[in-house]
């Protein structure tokens, strides 16, 4: 009897330890590559939003990541009052927007409900479901499980042969290849999804679209074009679902260089017929209305940027205010605590997006930042007084009156760590440590090249004149790569990458 | 369902529980609802199981009719039991047949049907409970469930070992006791054949299939890697599917014999055939060879049903030449083998190696290990024609720089995942040659639980966080379950 007890008891002992050891490993394994970093992010949105206290959240957006990019709840809280939250993610295909808004509702109850039905038309048409399994996956792995979870699962697994129920019920089964890329960020799960402050907002803080789209023209008299079949099934299932709930649903498209009238069409007909309204800001009157710009304000042909998110969300909170009637609690102390680091992120737009050199060096000193800076080549022709002053003003104690050949600066989270001038000639590493000792960094300055390493890779423009790298040590992220040149017209000209 | 899908795991877990409530006297009854549920879930095929069921039904009948006659005369009872065996047997025959004619039975009759499960298997396992009521070795099964059990235990039913009515039947029906022995050795045998499956087979087939669907752009050296992976690749998947058995059935205190005894140790192709698929080759051996006569009758006769064995070998394995090539060229290397003994062991006196010494015994390893690779090189290629190609631009085409530049990391496998492949060999090599000299799992089994444990979690999560499986992986069916 003794030994029975003690084989089920070794039988027991073994199996939950293999229980712990596999959810331990799975946390590790699982795919992050949209976790940490504000840009794109998807885990930490879906794990922000169950921290949210419930029902205190007056509208949801849901979408693609034209959606993620363009509405931003803090923007929408500070200008009026209204509390939202960004469940968009990548490729988002209205089967995932369908049961995240089911999933959601168990928590909040939201006045209003503001679709991007981007991927409702055909979007990715090798695909079963519209969208890449990989980015189902992000959006569907961090759901709680519960039947709204079990059923998603099934739906999929059923449109898309390739996908397996067991691999979503255990996602390390599907992870497990990740073994051979496994990185830093896989061993701070859980630091990393306490990181949504934005609350599943992306701000892109740069415009790298390199060239104008035009915008759309209504013309009702060129007829539509349908939605994708499966897509509109739980497309419609969304407008069921809100109508159920007493939530007022508003379709809406971002600004992206495919989009096309047809489409706006369709969604105009659709939107007639069950008594919803379109917001499409692809359209010319709309654009002109905002003063939308599809340079300056895209980060690129698909994606509103920092300046034009705050746009879209302004305009999308008129109408939900006005048009709508949805009203907000107060101060939501959710939002308060927010606020500050949303300046921050508008400080490092501001540092991304100028254009002046002295202002530029004037806003590396935060203790947000890292900042190395070497020089390449004759830099002598770049060095105004007014950049001298800027770089004394942030620390660098270097006596640029001796005319010095080349020089380097390394600045770790606001202080110098170390600077100091080359004879142009000596190509040594100059090598330190940041982040705690858990990462590196190797500067070289002379007249024939500039390095500047972090962990081993290259981020300096290599650039004849004063080439400046900023890195964000939390986020683990290249933030910006600069260089103040002397451009083909002769003037002194700071360019980012 | 698979034997390794999560699907299977349930079901057995399932099995395993209420099987261990019934009475002893019902557990067998269980085993069998089991069986049938697992033949059709496995297949969700109601004409294969009409198929299954059939020949089971002719060989049960068939079995009491030839005990019936056992005082009879021969003749009499050499027509029964062919009338039988022809009967339940008509399906695989028919199969061959067909495949060996090309579809000319198919385009003949317009009939055609998709073969049952664990067809090659199962008709081999009746032939030989007719042929041991026969020859008076056993009395046939009265109770037609009990009949039922015997022949689809699901365990064995997609792959074998073949089992012998003598040894199995018994054991399906006495009920077997929760033993914590069983189940600690079933979870071994599960973790070793999960390892076998995704760390060795399914990772060397990775770089086999790429190098034979593309052949022959890659010669030389690149097919003499494809060919010894594949002796690898065969080896194991075949085996991890035997241990999965083995290991299942244990679980319920049932002890199927083992397949395979380190077929690759063996020191001549006649001794590779008692150690590779261990219950056909003694089935060929019991139900082909010995009524044939065997080497009752002179040399020249014994060579000649050798042959005969293996060409039946060769057309089990697959209808068509290339199997039949196969069969017959292991029955050759058994006859040359015979024939020049003499010959090879005057070598190695010549060149002193002493006869049963450590270098003699590797000496004859690698020659074994060489001709059998020739013969799996025609079995694994597209026909025999290319199979013959391969093995020719082995011999002609000299490319060694391959192994040392990193030419080899193009086939699918990266340098991560070579060093894995590699170290999961040298496991099942040293793993072997362990099992070779001392009985491993006693010795293992009194080691520290906390030897036992890391050991155990380091196998597992090995398994899951290196093996090949998963999105992007076409799930790999078991090798020989195509026979």
């Amino acid at each position: 009897m003794k030994k029975k007890i003690e084989n089920i008891s070794k039988v027991l002992v073994f199996v939950v330890v293999f229980v712990l050891l596999f959810l331990a490993v799975t946390q590790v394994f699982v795919d992050k590559s949209m976790v940490k970093t504000d840009d794109w992010p998807t885990t930490s949105t879906m794990a922000g939003f169950y921290d949210m206290e419930e029902n205190t959240v007056d509208v949801i957006f849901l979408g693609s990541s034209h959606a993620f990019a363009a509405f931003n709840p803090q923007e929408l809280y500070n200008e009026y009052g209204l509390t939202s939250y960004n469940l968009g993610s990548g490729q988002q295909n209205m089967l995932v927007s369908y049961y995240w808004l089911e999933e959601a509702l168990k928590y909040q109850s939201p006045q209003a409900v503001v679709l991007d039905c981007m991927v409702a038309f055909p979007y990715e048409t090798e695909e079963v479901l519209n969208s890449s399994e990989e980015n189902i996956r992000k959006a569907i792995d961090p759901m709680k499980f519960s039947s709204t979870k079990w059923n998603a699962i099934q739906d999929i697994c059923s449109y898309d042969s390739e996908q397996t129920i067991t691999s979503y019920l255990f996602p390390l089964l599907r992870y497990h290849e990740r073994w051979k890329e496994l990185d830093e960020d896989d061993f701070s799960y859980s630091e990393l999804v306490q990181s949504n402050e934005l609350k599943g907002y992306s701000a892109l803080k740069v415009n790298t679209n390199p060239e104008r789209f035009a915008p759309v023209y209504t013309d009702e008299t060129i007829g539509e074009v349908p939605f994708d079949p499966i897509q509109e099934k739980y497309l419609e299932k969304i407008v069921s679902l809100c109508k159920e709930n007493g939530i007022q649903l508003v379709l809406t498209r971002t600004p992206y260089y495919t989009a096309t009238t047809k489409e706006y069409n369709r969604l105009v007909s659709f939107a007639q017929e069950n008594g919803l309204i379109v917001v499409d800001y692809n359209l010319r009157q709309t654009q002109l209305l905002i003063d939308y710009d599809n340079v300056s304000d895209q980060y690129d042909l698909e994606h509103a940027n920092l300046q034009g998110a705050t746009k879209i969300t302004d305009y999308m909170g008129e109408i939900l205010t006005t048009e709508l009637g949805v009203t907000g609690d107060g101060v939501d102390e959710q939002y308060e605590v927010t606020k500050e680091y949303y300046l921050e992120k508008q400080t490092d737009a501001i540092l991304r997006n100028s254009y002046d050199p002295a202002e530029f060096i004037s806003l590396l000193q935060n203790e947000r930042y890292d900042v190395f800076i070497t020089t390449m080549g004759d830099y002598s022709t770049v060095l105004t007084d007014e950049i001298i002053t800027a770089l004394q003003g942030i620390g660098v104690d270097i006596d640029f009156s001796t005319s010095p050949k080349a020089f380097y600066v390394a600045m770790l989270e606001g202080t110098i760590d170390q600077c100091g001038t080359l004879n142009g000639l000596d190509e040594t590493e100059i090598t330190g440590v940041m982040r705690d000792g858990y990462s590196n960094y190797s500067l070289v300055a002379s007249e024939r090249v500039s390095h500047i390493y972090i962990d081993d890779t290259e981020y300096s423009r290599i650039t004849e004149g004063i080439n400046i790298v900023v890195y964000n040590p939390e986020e683990r992220k290249v933030l910006d790569q600069a260089v103040i040149l002397l451009n083909e017209d002769g003037e002194i000209e700071l360019s980012h990458q | 369902m698979t034997y390794t899908s999560l699907q299977y795991g349930i079901f057995v877990l399932f099995t395993l529980f209420l099987y261990y409530i019934f009475p002893k006297k019902a557990r067998f009854l269980v085993l069998l609802a089991g069986s049938i549920c697992f033949y059709y879930f496995a297949t969700k095929d109601l004409v294969m199981m009409a198929l299954f069921g059939g020949s089971i039904l002719i060989s049960y009948i068939g079995g009491l009719v030839l005990y019936t006659l056992r005082d009879r005369e021969k003749g009499l009872r050499i027509l029964v039991l062919w009338g039988f065996l022809l009967a339940g047997g008509v399906p695989l025959f028919w199969y061959k047949a067909d495949a060996f004619l090309n579809g000319y039975l198919t385009d003949l009759t317009g009939f055609s049907f998709v073969i049952p499960l664990g067809l090659s298997y199962y008709t081999l396992q009746m032939i030989a409970y007719l042929a041991d009521i026969y020859y008076g070795k056993i009395q046939p099964q009265k109770g037609l469930l009990k009949y039922l059990l015997f022949m689809s235990f699901f365990p064995q039913i997609l792959q074998g070992p073949i089992p012998r009515y003598k040894e199995l039947m018994p054991q399906l029906l006495q009920g077997n006791k929760l033993s914590y022995l069983n189940i600690t050795r079933g979870f071994q045998l599960i973790i070793w054949g999960f390892f076998l499956k995704y760390m060795i087979a399914d990772k060397a087939g990775i770089v086999v299939d790429a190098l034979y669907d593309s052949f022959p752009l890659y010669g030389g050296c690149y097919m003499l890697v494809a060919a010894v992976l594949y002796s690898i690749q065969l080896y194991a998947d075949f085996s991890a599917c035997t241990i999965l058995s083995l290991g299942v059935a244990e679980l319920f205190g049932i002890h199927l014999q083992d397949n395979f005894a380190h077929p690759y140790f063996a020191t001549s192709i006649q001794n590779f055939w008692k150690r590779w698929h261990i219950s056909l080759s003694s089935w060929l051996r019991d139900y082909i060879y010995i009524p044939l006569g065997g080497n009752r009758h002179g040399v020249i006769r014994k060579y000649l049903n050798m042959v005969i064995t293996f060409a039946i070998s060769g057309i089990w394995h697959g209808g068509g030449i290339k199997f039949l090539v196969w069969g017959l060229l292991h029955g050759v290397y058994q006859i040359l083998g015979a024939l020049t003994y003499g010959v090879r062991e005057a070598i190695y006196r010549f060149i002193r190696v002493e006869k049963g010494s450590a270098t003699y015994r590797l000496l004859k390893m690698f020659g074994t290990f060489l001709l059998v690779t020739i013969g799996w090189v025609i079995f694994r290629a597209e026909s025999l024609e290319q199979g013959l190609q391969v093995l020719q631009s082995i011999a002609t085409i000299h490319n060694p720089w391959i192994f040392t530049g990193e030419y080899l990391l193009n086939f699918g496998l990266e340098w991560k995942d070579m060093v894995v492949l590699l170290l999961s060999c040298m496991t099942l090599l040293g793993v072997s040659i362990a099992q070779e000299h001392m009985k491993l799992r006693e010795w293992f089994a009194t080691q520290h639980l906390i030897l036992r444990w890391t050991i155990y979690f380091v196998a597992i999560f090995a398994i899951i966080l290196l093996g090949t499986y998963g999105y992007g992986y076409d799930a790999a069916a078991f090798l020989y379950g195509e026979f």
